[in-house]
């Protein structure tokens, strides 16, 4: 499953007599799930489920893709996300409970690195995500943590390759483009950053994140007008109350110079 | 928000109160990150009676008023809303009737920020923290003081039964300034 990638070629080169087998369907919908594109895995699963009802081959899985409603299936998700992350010794334990039975278990290497991460520890963060990582080599979230790690350690030139690596990964992931931007923000390329967040802005039109950090950016090379248009539309897409609160200050300050890079 | 569905809120009076706690999703607890301590107690009724998580049991004071809840933070903290637990129909004359909350870098300077009148209250009263300005969204403070001024019907000593801060819950995703709010960004944020 770690090069799913080819897996799924291999998959789909089989004859459709083999391939519309409950087996190899349920194979596919995990593949797919491992590729983060719910959507296919959802349609392989259900043709598995039609061709062998009885089979539970990948059934676990499924019912994670069965969330119908996307996005609230992603807030029960970071619901359970924030009390591991909260509960950080606990967090800890599970992991490496996991960890013993298998040495390999990816998830779990990447969720003590995200704990890791959380906790500022961030040389045990970026150890963690590199096994992580070397497990499995394809999923471009990690790699894409990996350099929010590098990217902490102040390891500019890393963060930004191992970022780009992300990126060519799975050009799907908008994460590492957005940290892309970031780390060139912090590094002062801003004639580079708000390239990279226009792209971006095509891909996810409602994502307030993007029009804050292009108003940061702005506000930071002294062009007031466009930095007041994008804090507006971020505000518009309904951030957090911290990140409103964020906004606003920049917004009410807009004329005072200020440190960026305390923010980063 | 929580403070909303308290009640009848006036110019800072509370009434009601509300028998289950209910606060805004895009909060947390922070009370557990902090030291708490109590200007005087009686014994079997101390501070740990304020957090045990349990309606029945109360802290109550023993000495001169005003009656003091410490929190006190590690680091600075933001912090947007605090919980009290009060009981009119139990407690009657130790029913805390006015209450300060002040805030600062420690017992020296801190400053009040909040001051609310409580009219015979049952359940839970919530005492937002934020100004009407949403860059005043949050307080910053390492140090959190409740303070209860008088109590109803003129009681010397004073019953709380719990109470709670909250905060705002910090960025999932580590080390980024903004929170994400598409599903685009939000399915790639972390592996499943």
């Amino acid at each position: 499953m770690m090069f799913a990638q080819d897996a799924l070629e291999a998959y789909l080169k089989l004859p459709h007599k083999h391939y519309n087998t409950g087996w190899v369907l349920s194979q596919v919908g995990k593949t797919y799930f491992e590729l983060v594109d719910y959507l296919e895995a959802d349609r392989a699963f259900s043709l598995a489920r039609r061709v062998s009802p009885y089979s539970l081959e990948g059934m676990d899985i499924y019912s994670t893709v069965l969330y119908k409603d996307h996005e609230t299936a992603l807030k029960n998700f970071h619901r359970a996300v924030y009390v591991a992350l909260e509960e950080f010794d606990n967090g800890i334990k599970s992991y490496q409970s996991a960890l013993r039975i298998d040495s390999r278990h990816y998830k779990s290497l990447y969720g003590l690195g995200m704990v890791y991460l959380h906790q500022e520890k961030f040389e045990f963060a970026e150890h963690h995500f590199r096994l992580a990582f070397s497990v499995n080599p394809c999923s471009s979230i990690i790699m894409s943590y990996l350099g929010t790690a590098l990217h902490a350690l102040k390891r500019s030139n890393e963060a930004l390759e191992m970022t780009e690596r992300a990126i060519s990964a799975d050009r799907k992931n908008p994460l590492p483009m957005y940290q892309k931007a970031n780390i060139l923000v912090s590094l002062d390329c801003f004639e580079n950053a708000p390239e990279v967040l226009e792209e971006l802005k095509e891909y996810a039109p409602r994502e307030s994140s993007i029009y804050a950090l292009m108003g940061m950016i702005y506000k930071r090379c002294n062009m007031h007008d466009k930095a007041m248009l994008h804090f507006g539309l971020a505000l518009d897409l309904k951030p957090s109350a911290a990140d409103v609160a964020t906004i606003k200050a920049a917004m009410e300050k807009l004329h005072v110079p200020d440190e960026i890079e305390d923010s980063f | 928000m929580a403070t909303e569905s308290s009640e009848g809120e006036e110019e800072g009076k509370l009434t009601g109160g509300s028998p289950v706690l209910s606060v805004d999703e895009d909060l947390r607890e922070m009370g557990k990150k902090a030291a708490w301590s109590v200007s005087s107690c009686k014994p079997g009724n101390g501070v740990s009676s304020l957090r045990d998580d349990n309606l029945e049991t109360y802290w109550q004071s023993d000495g001169a008023q005003p009656h003091l809840v410490n929190v006190q933070f590690q680091k600075k903290v933001k912090l947007q809303l605090v919980a009290l637990y009060i009981d009119f129909k139990l407690d009657e004359s130790y029913t805390p009737s006015k209450v300060s909350i002040r805030a600062g870098d420690g017992f020296h300077n801190l400053k009040e920020i909040r001051s609310v009148e409580l009219v015979k209250p049952t359940g839970w009263v919530y005492v937002s923290l934020s100004g009407n300005d949403p860059r005043d969204t949050f307080v910053s403070t390492f140090m959190l003081q409740i303070a209860v001024l008088s109590n109803h019907l003129n009681g010397r000593d004073t019953h709380v039964r719990q109470i709670k801060v909250y905060g705002p819950r910090p960025n999932l995703i580590p080390h980024q300034l903004f929170q994400f709010t598409s599903t685009e960004f939000n399915t790639y944020a972390f592996v499943r």
